[in-house]
C-alpha cells in the first residue's frame, strides 16, 4: 500500500501547497525532536473547589507507551487533561517537550488527544471531522484531507469515512477520535479509555497503531480498564487512585517492591490438605496457607523463590500428583486491587507510595536529587 | 485481518502557523451555517422581497424614472411618499426588511446557539487540544456569522443599487453607484454588531434553549418596548438599550437620510454600539478563556 505522507516527508510539496514556498517566513517547522519527548510533573497538583483530583503527582515519562490505570475518579482524566493543555495545574509544574502545555500552541501541536466522552458533531462526516483537526494542527486543506483519509483508513473506517457521525456506532465514533488523534503524528499521544466500544478486531488495529508509534518514538500514554490488553501492549504502568500515583513502573518492578504485600502461590495438586501440613513445617518464609477448593491450596509467603523449592520438595517426598503450580499475583489486576485497597485505607498514599515517587521533599537540593531519580527511561 | 503500515515517522515537513487558524475556524463555520435547512431556506427566500423591490422600482420608473423628484402633493400618503423618495430610502427599507426577516433568522440558528452548541458537543476538547487559541476560536465563531450576514444585508443592497444605475438619467449613474459605499459600510457594522453580540450570548450557558431567549430578548424586546416607550412618552431615548434601534440610527448617519428618531443622532448611536460589541466580545473571550475543559 502506499504511503500517503510520502510527499510530505520526501520533500516534494503537494500542488495546492506550492504557493506558500514563496512566502516561508509565514510558515513554521514542525520540530519534532525540540524539547525532547518526555512528559515530566514535580508534585502536580489539581482541585476543584474542596476536592483534591490530583495530589502530588511526580514523574517523567519517555517515549514509549505507558498505561495509566485507575478506577473511576481516581484522577486519570485530569491527569491527561492537564498533560493536554486543558485544565491548568492547580500546584506543581508539568512540562511536556519541555514547555508547559496549558495553552501553548508550541505543545499543542506535537499532542495528540483522544478524549474519552462519546461526543462528536453528528451532522459533519469523519472525513470532514478529521480534516478540520488536521487543518487546525497546521496542513493546508490538501494534505489535510489526505492525512485525514490516511488516518481514517489505519482504524478501518475507509467505507464509512463520508458518512455522517451522528450514524455511527459507538466503536466507530471512537475509531474517529483516534483518527483525529493520530492525523497529524503527534509525538505524545494521550488517550483516555481509547478500547471503549471497540471490537476485537478494531482493538487490534488500535493497539497495533499504539505501537507503531512508540516504536516509532512516540510517547504513548493512554488510560484503560481493560487490564489483560495492558500486560499484552506494554509492562510500563502508572496506577493512580485518589490522585495519586500509587505506583509505577514494570510491573516486575513494581510487585518486587510491595514487599508488604504477600506474594501468593496457588498449587492444585492430589491431596492439598497434606500438602498444607508439610509446607507449615517448613521454611520458606510461608506467612498463610488457603483452600480456594477441594484440590487447590493458596499459598502466601514473604520468600516466593524459598516456597516454590519447598512445594516441590514436599511434593516429591510424598509422592503425591501435582496439577499446576500459578501464581495470582502475576496477574495485573491482582496488583491493581492491591494497590487500590493499599491507597483507600489511606496507607501509602502521596508522593511516598509504591514506586511512584520518593519522600516528601522539602529542600530545592532534595527535589533535584530526585527529579534526577524520576528519569526511568522507555516503554516498551 | 491485514494492518495497515503507515510507516510513522514524525511530520519534518512544514506547517502553517497557528495564527492561520482563525481562517480554519471561519472556514469550517461557513460550512457548519451553510448545513443549517434553516440558512438553506433563508438564503431560498431572501430574494422574494428582493424582487418585489426590484419590481416596485421598474414601476416607479415607469411612471416618472429615477430622476430628480417634484414636491409630493400635501395628503399624500406614507406609501406614496416613499415610493417617491431616494434611492438610499429605498436601500434603507431593503436592508430593513433583510435585517428583520433574514438576518435575525441568521443569527438565532447560527449565532445565538453556536458555543452553546459546541459546548453540548463537548468540542472544546477538541479544538483546545490543537493549537487554537480562546481568541481565534472565538473569532472564527463571529467571523463566519459575520460574513453570513453580511452576505444577507449587502447582495439584496448591490442588486438594488445596481438596478437604479441602471434605471437612473446619466448624469445621476456615477451618484447613485456611490452608494455602494454606505452599503457596504452599514452592511459591515450590522454584520459585525450582530455576530459578535449573538455569539457572546450563546457563551453564556451550555443551554441551546437560554441562549436563544436570551438573544431573543435582547434582540427583539428592547426594541418594541422603545417603540411602546415613545408612542407613550414620545421619549426616543429608549432605543438607546435596543440594539436595532441603535444600528439603525447609525444607518440613517452612514446613507445621509432624514433621522428616523430625532434625539438619537447617529454619534450617540455609533458610540452605544462601540461598547456594547466590545463589552460583549470580551465577555465572551473571558467566558472561554475561563473555561477548562472539564466534563
Amino acid at each position: 500500500m502506499s504511503d500517503p505522507d510520502a510527499d510530505d516527508r520526501e520533500g516534494s510539496v503537494p500542488e495546492a501547497a506550492t504557493p506558500k514556498k514563496k512566502k516561508p517566513k509565514k510558515k513554521r517547522a514542525a520540530e519534532p525532536s525540540a524539547g525532547g519527548v518526555a512528559i515530566r510533573a514535580v508534585r502536580l497538583s489539581r482541585w476543584y473547589g474542596k476536592v483534591t483530583a490530583v495530589s502530588e503527582v511526580s514523574l517523567h515519562l519517555g517515549p514509549g507507551i505507558w498505561g495509566l490505570l485507575g478506577p473511576n475518579g481516581s484522577g486519570k482524566t485530569t491527569f491527561m487533561r492537564m498533560i493536554a493543555g486543558q485544565i491548568k495545574p492547580s500546584k506543581g509544574e508539568l512540562t511536556v517537550c519541555g514547555e508547559a502545555p496549558f495553552a501553548n500552541p508550541n505543545v499543542l501541536a506535537r499532542i495528540g488527544f483522544c478524549p474519552q466522552e462519546d461526543s462528536l458533531y453528528d451532522e459533519l462526516t469523519g472525513l470532514e471531522f478529521v480534516s478540520a483537526m488536521a487543518e487546525l494542527s497546521g496542513y493546508d486543506r490538501v494534505s489535510a484531507e489526505r492525512r485525514a483519509r490516511a488516518a481514517l483508513e489505519e482504524f478501518g473506517l475507509e467505507d464509512a469515512m463520508t458518512r455522517k457521525m451522528g450514524g455511527y456506532s459507538r466503536g466507530m465514533r471512537q475509531r474517529a477520535k483516534l483518527a483525529q488523534t493520530v492525523v497529524h503524528d503527534p509525538d505524545v499521544l494521550l488517550l483516555d479509555e481509547p478500547l471503549t466500544g471497540t471490537d476485537p478486531s478494531s482493538r487490534h488495529q488500535i493497539l497495533d497503531a499504539l505501537q507503531r508509534r512508540a516504536t516509532a518514538g512516540a510517547l504513548v500514554l493512554f488510560s484503560t480498564h481493560v487490564l489483560p490488553e495492558v500486560e499484552t501492549l506494554t509492562d510500563q504502568l502508572l496506577l493512580i487512585a485518589r490522585g495519586q500515583v500509587v505506583a509505577q513502573g514494570g510491573m516486575d518492578e513494581i510487585r518486587q517492591l510491595l514487599d508488604e504485600h504477600p506474594h501468593h502461590i496457588r498449587v492444585q495438586c492430589e491431596r492439598p490438605r497434606e500438602l498444607a501440613s508439610r509446607l507449615m513445617t517448613a521454611e520458606g518464609g510461608i506467612v498463610g496457607l488457603s483452600f480456594r477448593g477441594p484440590d487447590v491450596l493458596e499459598v502466601h509467603t514473604w520468600q516466593p523463590d524459598e516456597t516454590y523449592a519447598a512445594i516441590g520438595r514436599q511434593v516429591l517426598e510424598s509422592g503425591m500428583k501435582l496439577r499446576s503450580i500459578t501464581s495470582p499475583d502475576a496477574n495485573l489486576e491482582a496488583l491493581f486491587h492491591y494497590l487500590v485497597q493499599r491507597a483507600n485505607r489511606g496507607s501509602g498514599m502521596g508522593a511516598d507510595a509504591g514506586t511512584g515517587a520518593g519522600p516528601r521533599l522539602q529542600s530545592a537540593a532534595e527535589k533535584a536529587a530526585y527529579e534526577a531519580q524520576l528519569d526511568v527511561g522507555g516503554g516498551r | 485481518m491485514t494492518v495497515r503500515d503507515l510507516g510513522y515517522r514524525a511530520y519534518e515537513g512544514e506547517l502553517r502557523p497557528a495564527s492561520q487558524n482563525t481562517w480554519v475556524m471561519v472556514r469550517h463555520g461557513l460550512w457548519r451555517i451553510w448545513g443549517s435547512w434553516v440558512n438553506k431556506l433563508v438564503v431560498f427566500f431572501f430574494w422574494v422581497p428582493l424582487i418585489g423591490f426590484a419590481l416596485m422600482a421598474f414601476l416607479r420608473w415607469g411612471a416618472g424614472g429615477w430622476g430628480p423628484q417634484e414636491a409630493l402633493p400635501e395628503g399624500a400618503g406614507d406609501f406614496a411618499r416613499w415610493f417617491a423618495s431616494e434611492p438610499q430610502v429605498w436601500l434603507r427599507t431593503v436592508t430593513g426588511v433583510q435585517f428583520w426577516f433574514f438576518a435575525s433568522v441568521v443569527t438565532l440558528r447560527s449565532g445565538a446557539s453556536v458555543i452553546s452548541e459546541d459546548l453540548n458537543n463537548k468540542a472544546y476538547q477538541f479544538y483546545f487540544a490543537k493549537p487554537v487559541t480562546p481568541i481565534q476560536y472565538l473569532a472564527g465563531r463571529a467571523g463566519a456569522l459575520a460574513i453570513w450576514i453580511f452576505a444577507v444585508l449587502f447582495v439584496p443592497a448591490l442588486v438594488m443599487t445596481l438596478l437604479f444605475v441602471g434605471l437612473s438619467p446619466d448624469d445621476l449613474r456615477l451618484e447613485r453607484l456611490g452608494l455602494l459605499l454606505p452599503a457596504t459600510l452599514d452592511a459591515a457594522i450590522v454584520a459585525v454588531v450582530l455576530s459578535v453580540l449573538s455569539v457572546a450570548t450563546s457563551a453564556l450557558s451550555k443551554s441551546r434553549a437560554l441562549t436563544l431567549t436570551a438573544w431573543v430578548l435582547v434582540l427583539f424586546v428592547p426594541f418594541a418596548l422603545a417603540g411602546l416607550v415613545e408612542k407613550i412618552g414620545d421619549a426616543e431615548w429608549a432605543y438607546l438599550l435596543s440594539v436595532p434601534g441603535l444600528l439603525w440610527s447609525l444607518g440613517d448617519g452612514i446613507y445621509k437620510v432624514e433621522r428616523s428618531w430625532d434625539q438619537l443622532t447617529w454619534y450617540y448611536a455609533a458610540t452605544s454600539l462601540v461598547l456594547i460589541t466590545a463589552a460583549a466580545g470580551y465577555s465572551a473571550l473571558r467566558r472561554i478563556q475561563r473555561a477548562e475543559v472539564v466534563t
